[in-house]
């Protein structure tokens, strides 16, 4: 796998697309539509990826409540306040070309605790993930080779 | 007793103490300065006045994570939808009840540094007790939002008007004649300085934090460019909290996602210094001055209550905030803990070196604020209660929020 570029794990898993201005109900309405997505992706006009939503987020979000109320208080108050995605998305994100080595990604996915990497290409638009299982699969698939 | 032993049995002490003391509905920190007070000079003795003295730097590094934590909480996020009115709001009550603790104060006493001390600290509120008490009765509701917001940005309005106050009376009590310079330059200088230290540093934590990846060196940098921080401010006689509030604001807004692993790093790590800080004020409360000091405790008790009840009430008014913010809002401010506290600490840390009046204006500061910490504790969690009941924002039953949609 070490010499391997992230394009040789196409298909990559589809991203599950949104706009800044999607009100939270929406957004539980898509995520509970496709279970095995982990993330919504947050684009621009330009169809650029601004930032990433996950699961645990918006569960984090419509359960405020029950957040721990030592948290720090500017978490608090965004997710007691946030109505849309522009109030939750992460916009800090880690993200791969699929030019890039393998190794890259699983060393970013290892180091950031990641479960998918968002995979873009040269305009910034997203064009699917690289999930752990992709990988997990691959490596599966080299030891079967090796057995026979 | 040594002082590793004695630290190891104030932390077991102090640990112990603040779950009992939430067990029974009073915040832990209420529980640590009880405790404090039975160990120090005032009962057993097991932790002498000099001692105390002796580890002062813990207490400056106690100071310096307070004033970090604050300036870390300080983000533009709050601004983002109701930015006027929460400043309204924020500068009507801290400023109300800043001018009627310290008219009163000084009124009673004529002694204008205490005054402007105990007025400046009176406008810090205590975030967990205050927070704690949303979340039991699972608040929502536009009260509930200004609180937080309210009670996020009150310490670095108190830990500002402070940096004015610490200069104001350090030129008042240096018995220097007084002159425009001294009175304008001096306090400006200090202030100023104490910001563009902080936020120099700041900037210098969130490159190097653009580098380092790892948790570990992550907590080691922070804290490096704390005390580093500190150790300057303390050189150049700038207040180590404001200089410390600086670097964290800079942190948490020029790179808010990036360096949020910097403040639960640290966040994670300040419990135990934390412990042996309130322990400490409590060891330096003297039991006897209390007497002496009743009539400037209620002042400021009495003073900080009606300034910001009705300095909350005249901020929401004008700024157009609906009705149960008005009305209840000023009822769950009235928490005061460690930003208070600290700031009293630190007040006695340097007025001290100052003679004999600055080591009576730093005592009076502390036993004044520890006292009446320990009934506004006590008082300000019911007070949230009623706030936000009256304001009918205690949810009714255990299920998930209903949207907007669904509630037709």
């Amino acid at each position: 796998m070490k010499k391997k570029k992230v394009k040789e794990f196409k298909p990559y898993d589809a991203p599950l697309i949104v706009r800044p201005e999607m009100i939270i109900e929406d957004m539980l309405r898509l995520i509970l539509e496709y279970p095995n997505k982990h993330h919504l992706c947050v684009v621009d006009e330009n169809d650029k990826l601004i930032g990433l939503i996950s699961r645990k987020r918006i569960f984090r979000a419509v359960f405020s409540h029950h957040v721990p109320a030592d948290s720090r208080l500017h978490e608090l108050y965004a997710l007691l306040t946030c109505e849309t995605a522009n109030d939750l998305l992460t916009r800090n994100i880690i993200t791969i070309s699929e030019t890039d080595d393998i190794d890259k990604a699983i060393s970013a996915m290892i180091k950031e605790d990641l479960s998918e990497l968002p995979i873009t290409n040269n305009q910034g638009q997203v064009i699917g993930f690289l999930t752990s299982e992709m990988l997990l699969e691959a490596k599966i698939k080299d030891f079967l080779k090796k057995r026979s | 007793m040594n002082i590793l032993l004695l630290l190891g049995i104030i932390l077991i002490i102090g640990l112990a103490g603040g779950r009992l003391f939430e067990k029974i509905g009073i915040p832990q920190v209420v529980g640590y300065i009880i405790f404090g007070v039975f160990m120090g000079d005032s009962l057993t003795h097991l932790i002498p006045s000099q001692l105390l003295d002796n580890l002062a730097p813990l207490t400056y590094l106690a100071l310096a994570f307070i004033g970090f934590m604050v300036g870390g909480e300080l983000k533009k996020l709050l601004f983002k939808k109701y930015g006027k009115q929460f400043l309204a709001i924020l500068l009507s009550e801290g400023l109300l009840a800043m001018a009627v603790v310290t008219s009163l104060v000084y009124l009673w006493t004529k002694n204008l540094p205490l005054a402007i001390i105990l007025g400046a600290l009176c406008s810090a509120t205590a975030p967990a007790a205050t927070v704690d008490v949303l979340w039991e009765y699972r608040s929502r509701g536009p009260l509930t939002t200004t609180i937080l917001a309210i009670v996020a940005l009150d310490d670095g309005l108190a830990l500002i008007l402070y940096g004015f106050a610490y200069a104001f009376a350090n030129v008042l009590l240096s018995g220097n004649p007084l002159s425009l310079h001294i009175m304008l330059v001096q306090p400006l200088f200090e202030i100023f300085g104490a910001i563009i230290l902080g936020g120099a540093i700041g900037f210098l934590l969130d490159l190097a934090s653009r580098f380092i990846k790892l948790k570990g060196d992550r907590l080691v940098i922070s804290i490096a460019a704390i005390l580093l921080a500190s150790g300057l401010a303390i050189y150049f006689d700038f207040s180590l909290i404001l200089t410390n509030m600086a670097a964290g604001l800079v942190l948490a807004n020029v790179h808010p996602h990036r360096n949020e692993a910097n403040f639960n790093l640290i966040k994670s790590f300040v419990p135990p210094i934390y412990i042996v800080f309130f322990i400490f004020v409590g060891a330096r409360l003297q039991l006897g001055l209390l007497p002496k000091m009743g009539m400037v405790g209620l002042l400021y008790v009495v003073g900080r209550t009606a300034g910001k009840w009705s300095g909350a009430y005249f901020g929401a008014h004008l700024s157009g905030a609906q009705k149960a913010v008005q009305k209840y809002l000023g009822l769950a401010l009235f928490s005061q803990a460690g930003v208070a506290i600290g700031l009293a600490l630190d007040i006695y840390q340097h007025f001290s070196r100052l003679g004999p009046a600055g080591t009576q204006l730093g005592e009076t500061v502390i036993n004044v604020i520890a006292a009446t910490t320990l009934l506004v504790q006590i008082i300000g969690p019911p007070s949230v209660k009623l706030a936000i009941t009256k304001a009918g924002e205690i949810a009714k039953e255990e299920s998930p929020p209903a949207f907007e949609g669904e509630k037709a």
